[in-house]
């Protein structure tokens, strides 16, 4: 049933046996005359040919051998080959020449069809020259021969250069045809394209080394010219789409594209083309039209469109290059709508106080309109913008760092600096109002006389989220311990507890050395109390002290330096009924702590005074008092009518003192002066006549809150209500004065702490030094430093080294 | 026994130093009679520095009638010449109190306030040291040393910071010295045609004078005085200073706001 085979000596023989296999395996489209054509490829006939070859080369190298005994030993080992490596390649170039192209066929779909047969006959054929691989050719190439290769890679290369090198350009044509009518949309064949690009990857064989399969082929071939037609494609694409679309369409759009690019055509390509791909795109999708995208940015933040910012963010993270801009227009913007709302703000209070100025025909509009926002519309419209811009930081951005941080500049800007902050015209060395607004805003949330629907949803929470960003923390230290003083010595705070929480709060966000006149505040009222208790046990257990004599007391021992009191000696006589509380209270003060000076604020203290000079059979009236208003109605239980000169006689107090307590009185009707007017109060013959029986709707009646001690100052003025003013300025200018003085007192002792343990250093390391440890209590100005460096050399703590640049710490 | 053992110490102690048997005592005694520890002791504490020592003794003997004559002729007491004193050596030489020369005499002196005393030993060895014995050894010195301020910017700094000390009240040293005298010497320093070591724009010399009047700056601080010059040296003129002023650097504050004072105004 076999035939007979070939003579294994007898090239032509061979060649003529097995040439019909062969063009079985690969396929051959011209029927050959012979008879064993129509049959499949059988086992029986691979053998056949695989033993025809096999005998072929094992014969031919051992009969070399014995024709040629006389020749050296080195012949006796040669493979033979090289006759039939040259006929299949000769078939090849001619068996691939001759494909034939259908007429209706583009050269692409010629291409992958014989390509699909060819490479499977391809591995068929290099089994049957399996014996010729693995002896001659490997020989061959291990002699250096690097033009041999195995069978397989040898049809490969014959396809190479007869099939593909001479119609590369054609063939790329059409595929990029075909990829660019599936952009637009429409429906090819992707299968031939697949593989028509996995023959290029095929085709890069290294001649060197045939293991390694390199992309050569593929990315000069396909990959460039495809990158580049990309390009040219959407350059020209999107242009187009951006004159008839929105820059927000276009955003979305360019979504869709990169997906479609990277998800579905990575059917086609090469992994290799994956990151060129993706730099190409971003290039032309997004780096051309940046300035849209950023000039879109801000429309899109101002629509507050989560959606439509989260996909601008994600197009313009692809190409990482680009972020630092846009974080930097982030900033910008919410700095500029922070200032933005704050001066909204700002306008809004102007117009309702025109509208009530027009009705009450009061001109009051020459008045600092800032200090009638309420601390807290204005604490709350910060927060409400920063947690607006919080939202869109964690959702659109999905907090980047590089967002987070430029949110928090922003913030820092526009909590620190605004109309309302720093008004525009403010010297340079001004701080900001912010602190003291937020100062208020504390005041407000923890004193228990505040109004339900002010006090509403206030919270500590958002006391802190401002605390973080203000860079004047001791200017709110300052502010808050002023009121917190009122608080404490007024018993206003709405609870222990709640106080607390915020000193805790400042405290764990800050430092220990922050809060810690607060706290040592704290005590001094706990202190106090045990004190009162105390004094009261020592008077109830004393029979022979009768409580008539000692009136009840509440006595504040505050620690002189923490405390934003200043003592002023006052002239004043304590009234006679105090007296001997006053001598009993500091006997045991002193008995418990022997050696502290005690020293009386009387001008802070207070009295509640019951009054008997209602209409007869009336409850007596309850007056909350000052110690001075005290002194002065005291002498009323004497009588009825007293001059100016004998009050101030019994009370030794100043003219300004009486006049203040005055004030509230004869405004409630409770003393009558005569002659009346605001100059007459000041004369010595002036006379006060108590109302008795005095007629009030109220029974409780507080007459401190109403002193007023600027009431002469106003009076030399002349101005009584365009001077309203004044005082605050110079409170507020005092306090920027103490405020300096100890940043300036800070500095330096952070100068001569850093350099004590430098002993030498650098102009700029000094004051980087000096910013880094400031920066939890104020931002230090350059000018400060150098001015604090300037004070520090005058006190010879510093010298300046003789390179002029670094200073050195002389013991 | 013990007594003896202590007297042959104090003999000892004497052989070395030929000091008062009472000093010897003191010092051995301090020591608990150890001779090798209460002669460093007395060396270190009675002679200084000893090479100090040294020299005071050797140049004792050496110094010129002339010299020391010349001492007798400006001295008070006996032992010191003071600023009467001084003032008729400056004139005797031909200067002025206010002549740059003179600073560079009371540099040699090391006068280094104009209220400090200048004791014999002082003078003689320094002037010694610059081979003076004569008012006229002296001008020929001052005269090379004049030339030498007029060309050597090194030593230029060194007198102009010298100066600082010199002019400084003796009750607030080491402080500061009043605006309207560090302005004359400024102008001293500043303004003197024939100083080729030291170039100074006139102009923001000027302008730091005018500066100086409108703002009201009162006094002037040894930092300042030292950096004044560097800061002309530094920068020529008002274009420099708009290109390259940099208020990062360790300037002192006040040249910060003259260079915002010349901003203010204007001027740049």
């Amino acid at each position: 049933m076999t035939e007979m085979l070939p003579r294994s000596h007898d090239l032509d023989a061979t060649w003529n046996f097995i040439e019909p296999g062969i063009n079985q395996i690969l396929g051959s489209e011209t029927k050959l005359n012979n008879k064993r054509v129509n049959k499949i490829l059988s086992p029986t006939m691979y053998m056949e040919i695989y033993t025809a070859i096999y005998n072929y080369c094992v014969n031919k190298s051992r009969s070399s051998g014995q024709f040629n005994s006389d020749s050296s030993n080195e012949q006796n080992s040669i493979l033979v080959g090289s006759e039939i490596y040259e006929r299949l390649k000769r078939y090849l170039k001619n068996y691939i020449s001759n494909f034939k192209r259908f007429d209706n066929e583009s050269f692409l779909q010629f291409h992958v069809r014989h390509w699909r047969r060819f490479t499977v006959g391809a591995v068929f054929l290099n089994h049957t020259f399996d014996y010729m691989n693995r002896y001659w050719v490997q020989k061959e190439r291990s002699d250096g021969k690097r033009h041999i290769f195995d069978v397989y890679t040898l049809c490969l290369m014959t396809w190479k250069e007869v099939m593909f090198d001479p119609n590369s350009d054609i063939l790329i044509n059409e595929i990029l045809e075909q990829i660019t009518l599936e952009r637009d949309g429409n429906i090819i064949n992707k299968s031939d394209i697949i593989t028509a690009i996995k023959s290029f990857v095929a085709l890069g064989i290294d001649p060197q080394d045939l293991k390694k399969l390199n992309l050569n082929v593929y990315i000069q071939v396909f990959e460039k010219p495809f990158l580049k037609r990309t390009e040219e494609y959407y350059v020209e694409y999107s242009q187009n789409y951006l004159v008839t679309h929105s820059v927000t369409d276009y955003i979305f759009e360019a979504h869709r594209i990169i997906s479609r690019e990277e998800k579905s055509m990575s059917l086609y390509w090469d992994d290799h083309t994956r990151k060129p791909l993706s730099e190409a795109l971003n290039a032309v999708l997004i780096r051309n039209h940046i300035d849209k995208l950023e000039q879109d940015f801000v429309t899109l933040l101002d629509s507050r469109t989560n959606v439509k910012i989260s996909a601008l963010y994600n197009l313009i993270q692809r190409d990482f290059t680009l972020l630092p801009k846009l974080a930097k227009a982030f900033e910008e913007y919410v700095k500029i709508t922070g200032e933005n709302e704050v001066s909204k703000l700002l306008a809004t209070q102007k117009e309702l106080l025109m509208k009530e100025s027009t009705n009450g025909s009061n001109n009051k509009l020459h008045l600092n309109i800032s200090s009638h926002v309420s601390p807290k519309d204005y604490i709350k419209k910060l927060l409400e913008v920063y947690e607006i811009f919080r939202l869109i930081t964690n959702e659109c951005f999905i907090n980047d760092p590089l967002f987070t941080k430029a949110l928090d500049n922003a913030c820092r800007s526009y909590i620190n600096n605004n109309e309302l902050a720093l008004p525009a015209g403010s010297p340079k060395s001004a701080t900001s109002k912010t602190s003291e607004m937020l100062a208020k805003y504390s005041d407000q949330l923890l004193k228990r006389l505040t109004k339900q629907e002010i006090s509403n949803n206030m919270s500590i929470d958002d006391i802190m989220m401002i605390f973080k960003f203000l860079t004047d923390k001791d200017v709110f230290e300052s502010h808050y311990r002023r009121l917190f003083a009122k608080r404490l010595i007024h018993g206003t705070s709405t609870s222990d507890e709640d106080e607390e929480a915020v000193i805790q709060r400042l405290q764990s966000e800050n430092s220990m050395e922050y809060t810690g006149k607060i706290t040592k505040m704290f005590q001094d009222v706990r202190l106090s109390k045990v004190l009162e208790t105390e004094y009261d046990q020592m008077i109830k257990k004393n029979i022979g002290l009768r409580r008539e004599k000692f009136p009840e007391l509440q006595p504040f021992i505050l620690a002189e330096n923490m405390w934003p009191f200043s003592y002023q000696a006052v002239e004043y006589n304590l009234p006679e009924e105090l007296r001997l509380s006053h001598e009993k209270l500091e006997t045991v003060y002193t008995n418990k702590h022997n050696g502290r000076i005690l020293k009386w604020l009387w001008p802070l203290c207070r009295a509640e005074l019951r009054a008997n000079i209602g209409k007869p059979g009336k409850a007596p009236f309850n007056f909350t008092v000052t110690l001075f208003q005290l002194s002065i109605l005291l002498q009323f239980n004497n009588k009825d009518v007293l001059t100016l000169e004998e009050i101030q006689e019994s009370t030794n107090l100043s003219i300004q003192n009486i006049a203040a307590a005055m004030v509230p009185f004869i405004k409630f009707k409770l003393v009558q002066q005569t002659p009346p007017g605001l100059e007459a109060l000041v004369k010595q013959d002036t006379k006060f006549t108590i109302a008795n029986p005095y007629k009030a709707l109220k029974t409780n009646i507080n007459f401190a809150s109403g002193v007023k001690n600027d009431i002469l100052s106003s009076l030399n003025a002349k101005i009584q209500d365009t001077n309203y003013n004044a005082p605050n300025d110079i409170e507020a200018e005092k306090l920027e004065k103490e405020l300096n003085t100890e940043r300036q007192i800070f500095l330096e002792a952070c100068i001569v702490r850093i350099m004590k343990s430098k002993r030498k250093l650098p102009h700029t390391m000094l004051v980087n030094e000096c910013i880094s440890q400031s920066h939890k209590r104020f931002h230090a100005k350059i000018s400060m430093i150098k001015r604090a460096i300037d004070n520090v050399i005058q006190k010879n703590y510093l010298q300046r080294c003789d390179d002029g640049e670094s200073y050195e710490y002389l013991a | 026994m013990v007594k003896s053992m202590e007297e042959e110490a104090i003999v000892h102690f004497i052989g070395f130093t030929q000091c008062e048997p009472a000093m010897a005592r003191k010092y051995l005694s301090k020591n608990r009679w150890n001779i090798n520890y209460a002669l460093n002791d007395f060396y270190d504490s009675e002679l200084g520095g000893f090479t100090k020592e040294h020299e005071r003794s050797n140049r004792r003997a050496v110094y010129p009638k002339e010299l020391v004559q010349l001492f007798r002729d400006y001295c008070s007491e006996d032992t010191y010449i003071d600023f009467q004193g001084m003032i008729k050596l400056i004139k005797d030489c031909g200067l002025a109190i206010e002549d740059l020369a003179t600073i560079c005499l009371a540099h040699i002196l090391h006068w280094e306030n104009l209220q400090d005393k200048i004791y014999r030993d002082d003078f003689l060895q320094y002037l010694f040291e610059q081979g003076c014995c004569t008012v006229n050894d002296i001008k020929v010195v001052l005269k090379d040393l004049n030339e030498k301020l007029n060309t050597d910017p090194t030593y230029f700094t060194t007198i102009y910071n010298f100066s600082f000390g010199l002019i400084l009240d003796d009750d607030t040293r080491n402080q500061s010295i009043d605006m309207d005298i560090a302005i004359e010497y400024w102008k001293l320093f500043f303004l003197n045609e024939s100083i080729q070591s030291v170039e100074i724009s006139n102009e923001l010399l000027s302008l730091w004078f005018q500066f100086l009047a409108d703002e009201r700056k009162k006094q002037v601080s040894k930092d300042i005085w030292q950096m004044i010059l560097e800061f002309f040296r530094k920068f020529k003129d008002l274009e420099s200073l708009k290109e390259s002023y940099d208020e990062n650097d360790p300037w002192p504050f006040v040249i910060d706001e003259f260079y915002e004072y010349l901003q203010d105004t204007g001027k740049l």
